[in-house]
């Protein structure tokens, strides 16, 4: 029985909540609110079993003495001390401000920073392995996109600003992008409908 | 129509008359067809008919008959002894020259003659005794089964033969099989004991004595097997190896009082007896198997020969052993009744097989010690020790010749009564050389002769002894004495003064250590290596004594080679050393050499050949050509390369460089880094007005004042330092224009961020939380969750701050659905965030009086985010730095936009080199090495 | 109901009825797709691990279940779960890492079940779906540990991923190892055609399940993919036709 309740749940909601999308009016916009903010309760609960997934992870590598227990250790240190103050004082209180201006902010930022680099070598990188037409035209038009993002030191190319980058940002660059946002709205499309057939389970089971 | 068959050879058709092809000349039908009558073909699951194997004899070969009528003959004559002797000592071709018909004495192949009924038992029977626990019943005739002959009873393909009850017991192990000791006719009879005698320990009786008492025959009696037996009982102590010939030789009645119990026995027969056992009567200890074969393969210190003197213990049994090795003597007084695991007193090994009981006066402690007498012991352990006493061994050997001649025609009458055809053990024991004799002697072949003959070639001189105990206590031969010693050696060595025992059955050479070749002239190319590999020389040999070459153990036996039913059928080998005993005087032909050493009425080897050579050596290798090799090469690599594992490709990894990417690092934070820090505003701002900027200064600007506009923040706090500058300017001009903010996000970190963005853009308007904004916090579930505030936002945001609800504050005083903020205003960097945004809120905000909807986004999401500004659904849009600044410049603002551009700009060249320059280095790289790719390929 | 919700209905209904439909005529729909190198190295790759006892990585991305994207999260773990039935019996249990809560459930939900059907329940160990951040680059810097130290010789990136996945593809590519990645996001791909030896574009992130052989539904799926945009394609030209006519007009 349990083999197939999981689908059966699953096929009933989702087809609940996709006719309350188009039918507004009606009870079934009620239901469709109930089952959204049911899957928001447990989005927020699975959130919680998420940290406790986590921290069995780190201490099972503090335990087993591990590469990076003591990083390990540290997260664990600094979860409980952030949780801890969140429940306490709230997290909009100015110490929990403080620790996210100090330590998320700054990191965060840092690791955007290091994309930088990493991009760039990248660029340098990607003929090295795939010398092909394709190859280079995609760096050649991440060169004019860049050249065209700001007017050189001292100097500023004409017609590039206002001409050239804008057919490549808006023309090209947007026609493709339309075109494979298309096929990715396609293919989520199916991939939601074999869910509510009951044709692929994310959810588990055979 | 006319039947064919087919010819088995070549093929051709035949008509079904003809016997032979008329192509080939082959024939047609089955060799059975031979039978002419005397059965027919079997076909398959026909279950035969029963034969007589009398009948069955036209079937037999044309030598082999004739060598059957030869032997007939010899059956039903009485030789003198010279006559047997010449059936041993006369050369091979002067054998041919008698009809083949006529035998020898020794034709072994004479069994198939089954007009001796009496004697006839069945052809494996001497092998089906070669088995323990089974009875002795040599002796007893009234253990014979009663029934048809053996040899009349038809053998059926259903059935095993049965014992005939005419016939003899079973034979005991080393019992000759009754067609062969039918051979000796009914003097014969008792001669041959079980093989088990040979193990037991006999009374010195000289090998003559079994000579004497009916081995050699002039007819084609095996007489030479009961001279062993005889020997076995005479000689008691040996200083040469011991002879080894089978009961057949001796015509000794085993039960007869004048079998002698041997006190020795070959070192290999002797080794199996028990190392201390020295009874003579009535126990008749074994050694160990295995303990023999540790001390031959070296396991033990103690010699084979020496160490069974010590052993006590039983293994093997009078049983085990053929009734031509026991001493019929003793096994009739003493073994008869006696369980089947008795063991084999000393008396009842042949003489052969031990040292002389009258000329050796130790042969009773030989006995006791069952020390055999190197003469009797094979040749390739007498040889050992021939070095070292060749004289006696010469004495020896003519001892056994002597007296085994006296003996033989005596042994011959005593056993005609028997039954029982198999060799005895004391017949072998009791054989002595010296009473062998000359004529004898003479008609031994050459082989056998030599085999008698001392390392030095000078023949045993001495005659006087009675008989020639087939193991006597000698120098213990070199062979042995290599063999590792055990300790507590029984002491008691009396061939001191042991006269010399018989002459070995084997020459000494032969199995002399030194001689490896005479060695593997015996053996062939299979002698064993650490029999071929024992040094006569070894030191251990040269310390022993010649009384401690064989054990003083009763039935103890060395070891050897040839297996027990050759070592049985050998006839004494002093017998044949004589070189008058076998002057041609017989026609017959006598093997001198090999395994059919004495041996008489064999197949001669050929005309004027001389003596009988052994066969060739023949290498065991193969004639591989060079092409054979070369295959063979090829396909030995073919399945060596299938266990290796093939050499796998990799697939081609580019390593990472970490020097290139400090060297961009560090560009960055120069160049970067210096121009942010020196704010030189070397850059131009851009100039160019965007519609959509335009628009969006436009709608902030006619925003109704003293609004509440909804901004939400949805984008990561690691775009917030491009966010901070495209928003910064944006919300600036909104909170000029007096505008109460109200704050959401739909990311867990965004209510945090605004308030990081409100504190490091817009701390100069000194905005107050709850009064000038309201931050809502967290708005759960994505698009659902938009949808449902935009829907109902008192019902999706239901918190309360300190306390109290958030409605209640001034920002929210006014709204109570999304239609009431004065605008509406996303920011994000994610395409997702700000299309979720937009297309949930197109159908309420697309109604007449709705906000306007404001984007200010990322210069990453612009491309997917701008369609929604030129379709109409995003009022205004703001993206990247570049927008920030524009509006910053056309605000006559001076902010982040203004202060990073001078940096984002150089940062932007610095990347476009570094890929540049980077990208067309690497691709000439690629190139060439294609080029070498395709180069290589080419 | 208004035209473009009654035009998505619609579509959708269509999208039902040839999923269906087409999945019922097993015989007569032959499918036959173009050869994507990225899939065959994918094999090659997990064989690989398999046989050097090494670790593979699935890393789903941090698009939750909850969004838009939830699509490309299921798409990932049907990859993850059909990658794990052929790989179960390495040495090493794969590595599952999420940037969501309830996406990291669904991941230890699909390992368990992938192990059963491999017959290899035993070797399941829940540590083994991991969620590693919850925003975006903070999943990064909770991927990144494993990718250094955790042995993992092919990285299998698909999901939900934003700019962040330039930094797992860059540790990936210093590690030497096997990287497939694809992600829904623009930006991402852009990235990941840089940094990545097998990148996926555009849709073939939905494609996995057919290459993979997850079953006829997602080769059928597929077909209708293919179907339904050529009829986008014709539903376009007939649209741009008929406004330029009516321009021309």
């Amino acid at each position: 029985m349990s083999r197939y309740l999981s689908p059966i749940i699953a096929i009933s909601v989702g087809l609940l909540v996709l006719l309350g999308y188009f039918l507004t009016e009606g009870a079934l916009a009620g239901v469709r609110v109930t089952f959204v903010q049911w899957a928001v309760i447990l989005a927020g609960a699975a959130i919680f079993v998420g940290v406790l997934n986590l921290l069995s992870v780190h201490i099972k590598k503090i335990r087993e003495k591990e590469k990076g227990g003591l990083y390990s250790l540290l997260l664990i240190a600094s979860l409980m001390i952030t949780l801890t103050l969140g429940l306490v004082l709230g997290p909009n209180h100015s110490t929990m401000t403080n620790i996210f201006n100090a330590v998320i902010f700054p990191v965060e930022t840092s690791l955007m920073a290091i994309m930088a680099v990493t991009l760039i070598y990248a660029g340098i990188r990607l003929l090295r392995y795939r010398n092909d037409l394709m190859a280079i035209l995609f760096l050649a038009t991440a060169l004019v996109v860049m050249l065209g993002a700001a007017p050189l030191p001292f100097f500023e190319i004409p017609l590039f600003g206002d001409l050239i980058r804008p057919i490549f940002v808006n023309t090209l660059a947007a026609s493709g992008a339309r075109g494979i946002l298309l096929g990715v709205a396609l293919g989520a499309l199916l991939t939601g409908l074999r869910v509510l057939i009951g044709a692929d389970r994310p959810y588990g089971g055979k | 129509m006319v039947e064919t068959i087919n010819c088995p050879v070549c093929g051709e058709v035949n008509p079904i008359e003809l016997v032979d092809c008329n192509k080939c000349g082959r024939l047609l039908r089955q060799t059975t067809s031979e039978l002419d009558g005397v059965g027919e073909l079997i076909n398959s699951g026909q279950i035969p008919t029963e034969k007589k194997t009398s009948e069955l004899e036209m079937a037999l070969p044309a030598w082999l008959r004739g060598a059957r009528e030869g032997d007939k003959d010899d059956e039903t004559t009485k030789t003198s002894d010279d006559s047997s002797l010449d059936s041993l000592s006369s050369p091979p071709p002067q054998a041919k020259e008698s009809a083949p018909t006529k035998a020898a004495p020794l034709d072994w192949l004479a069994g198939l003659d089954n007009d001796d009924d009496e004697d006839e038992e069945e052809a494996a029977d001497w092998l089906v005794n070669i088995q323990d626990n089974l009875p002795i019943e040599i002796e007893s005739e009234e253990e014979v089964p009663v029934g048809i002959p053996a040899s009349e009873e038809p053998i059926t393909a259903t059935e095993a033969p049965r014992p005939s009850d005419e016939e003899e017991p079973p034979l005991q192990t080393g019992e000759l099989p009754g067609w062969l000791s039918d051979l000796q006719g009914e003097s014969a009879d008792g001669n041959f004991e079980a093989m088990s005698d040979l193990l037991s320990q006999k009374s010195s009786a000289a090998p003559k004595d079994v000579i004497d008492e009916g081995g050699f025959e002039g007819d084609d009696n095996l007489d030479w097997l009961s001279k062993l037996s005889k020997e076995a009982d005479a000689i008691s102590s040996y200083e040469e190896t011991p002879s080894v010939h089978p009961d057949s030789l001796s015509t000794t009645d085993p039960d007869s009082p004048d079998f002698k119990e041997a006190d020795s026995l070959p070192d290999w027969m002797g080794d199996l007896r028990p190392a201390g056992e020295v009874s003579t009567n009535e126990t008749s200890p074994s050694i160990p198997i295995d303990e023999f074969s540790a001390q031959l393969s070296g396991e033990s210190d103690a010699s084979p020969i020496s160490s069974l003197a010590e052993e006590s213990r039983p293994l093997i049994t009078r049983d085990d052993l053929p009734d031509w090795l026991s001493s019929e003597k003793e096994a009739s007084s003493e073994d008869k009744g006696q369980p089947e695991q008795t063991p084999i007193a000393a008396s009842d090994l042949p003489d052969w097989m031990t040292e002389s009981a009258e000329e050796l006066p130790a042969e009773e402690s030989v006995g006791e010690s069952l020390t055999p007498s190197s003469d009797d012991l094979p040749d390739w352990i007498a040889s050992n020790s021939s070095e070292d006493n060749p004289a006696e061994r010469a004495d020896q050997v003519d001892d056994f010749l002597t007296e085994d001649a006296l003996e033989m025609e005596a042994l011959t009458q005593e056993q005609a009564s028997q039954k029982e055809s198999v060799p005895s053990l004391d017949m072998a024991v009791d054989a002595d050389e010296n009473k062998i004799s000359s004529a004898i002697k003479a008609e031994l072949p050459d082989w056998i002769s030599e085999m008698g003959q001392p390392a030095t070639g000078s023949p045993p001189e001495s005659t006087d002894e009675v008989s020639i105990p087939a193991f006597t206590e000698v120098e213990e031969p070199d062979l042995v004495a290599s063999l590792p010693t055990v300790e507590g050696i029984d002491e008691e060595k009396e061939t001191e003064d042991a006269p010399a025992p018989g002459t070995p059955l084997v020459e000494d050479n032969v199995f002399s250590s030194s001689t490896d070749e005479n060695v593997d002239e015996i053996f062939g190319n299979e002698t064993p290596d650490w029999l071929s590999s024992l040094d006569p020389t070894d030191e251990d040999l040269a310390e022993e004594e010649p009384d401690d070459i064989v054990p003083k153990v009763d039935g103890n036996l060395s070891g050897g080679e040839l297996p027990g039913w050759v070592q049985a059928m050998r006839p004494v080998g002093t017998a044949l050393s004589d070189p008058s005993a076998g002057s041609g005087e017989s026609d017959n032909v006598t093997a001198e050499s090999g395994p059919l050493a004495g041996l008489s009425g064999i197949l001669p080897s050929g005309l004027d050949l001389g003596q009988i050579n052994k066969p060739m050596a023949h290498s065991l290798k193969l004639n591989v050509s060079e092409s054979q090799q070369s295959s063979a090469t090829i396909l030995e690599g073919l399945l060596a390369s299938e266990s290796k594992p093939g050499s796998f490709k990799p697939q081609t990894k580019y390593s990472s460089i970490p020097v290139v990417r400090w060297l961009i690092a560090a560009l960055l934070f120069l160049i970067v880094g210096s121009s942010l820090l020196s704010q030189s505003h070397m850059t131009p701002s851009p100039n160019i007005v965007v519609p959509e900027i335009r628009d969006t200064i436009e709608i902030i600007n006619q925003l109704p004042e003293a609004g509440s506009a909804l901004l939400v923040f949805d984008y990561e706090a690691a775009f917030s330092g491009e966010m901070h500058a495209v928003a910064a300017p944006l919300i600036d001009h909104l909170m000029l224009r007096g505008e109460k903010l109200v704050i959401l996000s739909t990311l867990p970190t965004g209510p945090a961020l605004a308030e990081h963005f409100l504190v490091e853009t817009q701390s100069s308007h000194n905005y107050q939380r709850n009064d000038e904004y309201l931050n809502l916090g967290y708005l759960p579930g994505g698009p659902s969750g938009i949808l449902s505030f935009i829907t109902s936002p008192r019902i999706a945001i239901t918190g309360k701050v300190d306390g109290t609800s958030v409605w209640d504050f001034p920002p929210l005083a006014s709204v109570a659905t999304l239609s009431d903020f004065s605008v509406v205003i996303v920011m994000t960097a994610d395409v997702e965030k700000g299309r979720a945004w937009v297309e949930q809120s197109t159908i309420p905000l697309g109604e007449t009086g709705s906000p306007p909807l404001l984007m200010a986004v990322s210069a990453q999401a612009e491309p997917i985010l701008y369609p929604y500004y030129a379709s109409g659904q995003v009022d205004g849009l703001v993206s990247g730095l570049s927008g920030g600044a524009t509006y910053e410049r056309l605000q006559g603002q001076s902010g982040l936009g203004r202060k990073y551009w001078d940096s984002y700009s150089v940062g932007l060249l610095l990347a476009e080199i570094l890929i540049a320059v980077g990208a067309m280095v690497n691709l000439l790289a690629a190139l060439k090495v294609r080029q070498a790719r395709n180069k290589d390929e080419g | 109901m208004q035209t473009s919700a009654l035009a998505g209905l619609g579509l959708i209904l269509l999208s039902a009825i040839l999923l269906i439909g087409l999945s019922l005529l097993k015989e007569r729909v032959k499918a036959s797709f173009r050869d994507i190198s990225a899939f065959t190295n994918l094999n090659k790759a997990l064989g690989s691990a398999v046989e050097d006892g090494t670790r593979i990585h699935f890393s789903l991305g941090s698009a939750g279940v909850d969004n838009p994207r939830t699509a490309a999260s299921f798409s990932s773990l049907s990859v993850l779960r059909h990658s794990v039935e052929f790989s179960a019996s390495g040495d090493k249990p794969p590595l599952a890492t999420s940037g969501d809560a309830a996406l990291a459930i669904l991941s230890q939900d699909n390992l368990h079940t992938a192990y059963r059907v491999a017959g290899a329940e035993q070797q399941y160990k829940a540590t083994t779906g991991r969620l590693a951040g919850m925003t975006p680059f903070s999943y990064a810097a909770g991927v990144l540990p494993a990718i250094y130290d955790e042995d993992i010789s092919a990285n299998i990136l698909v999901g939900g991923f934003g700019s962040e996945v330039g930094l797992l593809s860059d540790a990936a590519e210093r590690k030497q190892s096997f990287i497939l990645a694809a992600s829904d996001s623009l930006p991402a791909q852009a990235i990941l055609y840089a940094n990545a030896q097998e990148p996926l574009i555009g849709e073939e992130l939905y494609a996995t399940g057919a290459y993979l052989k997850a079953g006829r539904a997602h080769l059928v799926s597929l077909y209708v993919q293919d179907v339904l945009r050529w009829l986008i394609i014709l539903a376009l030209l007939v649209g741009a036709a008929m406004k330029i006519l009516a321009g021309l007009l």
